[in-house]
């Protein structure tokens, strides 16, 4: 189909089996459909439309979806091959949309592209080496000036093997790539190196308040990465960690800023795999920090602030099979719940059936991603009252 | 799109990185596509091609696979909600199918399809129309239709339970192929699938009653196709407490094979056994691995499909290999390791399936590791070339 090609997927309407909470499939289509990673930018038209990633016509294509209409609009026309850093998103394409600019960013086969998503033009911002391996995500500065990635070299082998998810990380992490985060001047399109390191790198998260504050990670297996969040000021270079890890007590990522732009929210597991997990929230400069074990394992959690924060349980089929959308509440000394919010059912295969749940902007919804129906699709679930929804204890399992 | 469009789909050959093994990926496309059941007929034309299932275009079709040029040509154009699969009557040349409360013959050279029976609206049929070996009859089953309560997401095994208690009523019916007449062969307050007709006896076919197999008191059953005589096959009331099913025919028609587990502990030691149909010639023996699904041609060597892969998480017990058992006259010597296929089993689609090509040479299987299912086909070659699976062998990452 065409840019600007309007699905109509049948919303479909149900109240969770284990919360009673509205639920609505948004999408319904034989390929995957799913949000953006929880952590880029995707909602505009005053929260009311978000972008999101599907595969129709055996194409994956960026797409609108207008929650006022349940409208399914295309956005672009890929077509071929792409991949990206971690080589968990490849041949998808993804971004993040721009507050500050009104306009979407993404990457595809090594070219930044600026997306209009009214009009559907597209403009090319920049265009990296064909030798380089770019990052997934394109979230600009708060300001809208630039847009910040990682850049590596392609180390892995072409060999013959069948690619899945996460098949190159046992390649990526000892292999130490040369890698850069570059800042990209969305006006002119300067490419401009501001920090690099023989590591695998990845996550560049923006603040959407702070212009010059970004963090980014040391990825690789948790118990292994000696310390995950860094922070970058993208204007001197200057980098530092955050939530040091130097104790090595535990092994924490999945870093997020809250939507203040000031505080990241992180969760972690002590780096032997055992015992409680870790919840946590520190300010950027590593003030305010806040930290407290957790009971119940999630593999995301998201959070507007620290007040109320979401988790997506287990994958299902695993010990425990608990695979719920859950809350977590601060009462102002720690964190209750979790209760549950709806039971995802999600195998976990590849990034489009990462639940990767996340609040609506006004907090009211949570979107969230399942596979359940054999093909990922986006499920918007409206909150009830805290104290309403069902305890999820250690017993319960799908 | 339409009847007769071929689709090429890039073939890809692998080594499969556990047991040296070259693998086939068949086909390729943002859609799962996937074999039928184990239990159904599939090849045709000298056994150079087979019928599968695959969803394109926002709609799922039969399609046929020719193996010497590697085409894909689409056999149907239904345009209603549903998967459909088929059972290949080697007798008539023909392929049989239910869609929309019909039974279907298909002509694959042709295209053409034929209705020869529609089932009442109030009585929803099973999945398989299963051809008599003289290609007489189509057996299948009806079911009373059982209204939800209220609207619920639908997804794998969702309502198991449910029919399983409330023993719905149910009858196996014999339509004549030539002048559509339907006979009620056996009915039942129960719930009742796996119709698998004989390949060689044309009176006597298998059914089972169906449900968590640890409750269901005798799974397999056979069934005399023109008395209507039924009969326990491998009875259950041994006091051994197995609880058994996945009951198929060996290519003689004549040989019933099957696996099971203690009904008090499922994950305790399995058994394979294979039994005729008169419950004469009864093999069983103790497994040391649990997989899914058997299947073989006959009780020389068996193929299993292990465990689901468990992505993105700790490997524990997760065994997701097709792997091989071979008859050495007094017991199963195994597994042997024949690929890694890290399935989800998130539903039929990606149930791997594993089956042996006519010839004993090849095994298919379905996996959706690159996040869609898709075939693929693995040479059996010398079983003793093939690595062991041992307790300490855990997929290194999925």
């Amino acid at each position: 189909m065409e840019k600007g090609y309007v699905f109509n997927d049948e919303p479909f309407t149900y109240h969770d089996k284990y919360s009673g909470c509205k639920v609505t499939r948004l999408t319904n289509h034989m390929g995957h459909s799913n949000h953006l990673y929880f952590t880029d930018p995707c909602w505009f038209n005053n929260g009311r439309s978000f972008v999101f990633t599907s595969d129709r016509g055996n194409h994956s294509n960026l797409f609108r979806y207008d929650l006022d209409t349940n409208h399914v609009t295309q956005l672009t026309e890929l077509t071929g091959q792409s991949i990206e850093n971690e080589r968990v998103f490849d041949h998808r394409p993804a971004g993040a949309y721009s507050e500050a600019n009104q306009k979407h960013y993404y990457w595809w086969q090594n070219t930044l592209y600026e997306l209009d998503v009214n009009t559907c033009e597209e403009r090319v911002v920049y265009q990296a080496p064909p030798d380089k391996v770019l990052g997934i995500h394109g979230i600009t500065s708060a300001d809208g000036r630039y847009v910040c990635n990682m850049m590596r070299d392609k180390i892995e082998d072409d060999e013959s093997a069948i690619e899945y998810p996460y098949s190159y990380f046992p390649q990526l992490y000892p292999g130490k790539p040369l890698t850069q985060i570059i800042r990209v001047e969305i006006e002119t399109g300067k490419m401009e190196v501001i920090h690099e390191d023989r590591r695998f790198m990845t996550h560049v998260n923006l603040s959407p308040t702070q212009p010059e504050i970004l963090t980014f990670c040391h990825e690789g297996p948790w118990d292994q990465v000696e310390q995950r969040i860094w922070g970058l000021n993208i204007q001197t270079g200057k980098t530092w960690k955050i939530r040091p890890q130097d104790d090595g007590q535990f092994a924490i990522g999945h870093e997020y800023w809250f939507t203040d732009g000031e505080h990241i929210g992180y969760h972690g597991r002590p780096r032997d795999g055992k015992g409680d997990h870790v919840f946590g929230y520190l300010k950027w400069d590593n003030s305010n920090h806040t930290e407290v074990r957790f009971p119940f394992h999630s593999f995301h959690f998201a959070s507007n602030g620290y007040q109320m924060i979401v988790g997506d349980g287990t994958r299902v089929f695993s010990k425990p099979n608990q695979p719920f959308i859950q809350l977590f509440k601060w009462d102002g000394e720690q964190y209750i719940g979790p209760k549950i919010v709806a039971i995802h059912r999600s195998t976990f295969n590849g990034q489009h059936a990462h639940c990767h749940p996340r609040f609506t902007p006004d907090g009211k919804h949570i979107l969230y991603t399942s596979d359940l129906t054999g093909y990922a699709n986006m499920y918007l679930v409206e909150l009830k009252d805290f104290d309403d929804l069902p305890d999820l204890d250690a017993n319960m399992v799908s | 799109m339409s009847k007769g469009r071929v689709y090429e789909d890039k073939q890809f050959r692998y080594e499969d990185a556990y047991s040296g093994r070259e693998v086939i990926q068949l086909t390729n496309y943002l859609g799962h596509s996937n074999h039928f059941y184990f239990t159904d007929p599939c090849w045709f034309n000298d056994n150079r091609s087979f019928f599968f299932m695959s969803d394109r275009e926002n709609q799922s079709n039969l399609f046929r696979f020719d193996l010497d040029d590697c085409k894909i040509t689409q056999l149907t154009d239904f345009d209603t909600p549903g998967r459909s699969r088929g059972c290949w009557s080697e007798a008539n040349k023909r392929l049989y199918y239910w869609r929309d409360q019909k039974i279907i013959e298909l002509d694959p050279e042709t295209y053409e399809e034929q209705v020869i029976y529609e089932a009442p609206p109030n009585m929803q049929p099973e999945a398989r129309a299963n051809p008599t070996a003289d290609g007489k009859y189509v057996i299948s089953r009806l079911q009373e239709d059982v209204p939800e309560a209220k609207a619920a997401i639908s997804f794998a095994y969702s309502r198991f339970h449910e029919l399983f208690h409330k023993q719905p009523f149910m009858q196996i019916i014999r339509v004549e192929v030539e002048t559509g007449k339907m006979e009620v062969i056996h009915e039942d307050n129960r719930y009742t699938s796996h119709i698998n007709t004989s390949h060689k006896l044309p009176n006597i076919m298998t059914f089972c009653h169906e449900g968590p197999w640890h409750m269901v008191e005798q799974r397999i059953w056979g069934l005399n196709i023109e008395t209507g005589e039924t009969w326990k096959i491998r009875p259950q009331d041994d006091g051994l407490d197995l609880a058994v099913g996945h009951e198929y025919w060996f290519a003689d028609g004549e040989h019933i094979g099957y696996h099971g587990a203690p009904r008090k502990d499922r994950n305790s030691e399995h058994v394979f056994g294979h039994i005729k149909w008169d419950n004469s010639e009864h093999v069983e023996r103790r497994f040391p691995f649990r997989s899914t699904h058997f299947q073989s041609l006959d009780e020389s060597i068996i193929v299993g499909d292990g465990t689901p892969a468990a992505v993105f998480g700790y490997q524990d017990q997760a065994r997701p290999f097709i792997q091989l058992f071979k008859w050495n006259g007094e017991e199963y010597v195994g597994p042997r390791v024949l690929a890694f296929h890290r399935s989800t089993f998130n539903n039929q689609h990606a149930h791997p399936h594993p089956r042996f090509t006519p010839d004993g040479k090849y095994v298919m299987y379905s996996s959706d590791l690159t996040d869609y299912s898709n075939m693929y086909l693995v040479e059996v070659g010398d079983f003793d070339d093939l690595p062991e699976l041992t307790d300490d062998l855990q997929p290194k990452i999925t």
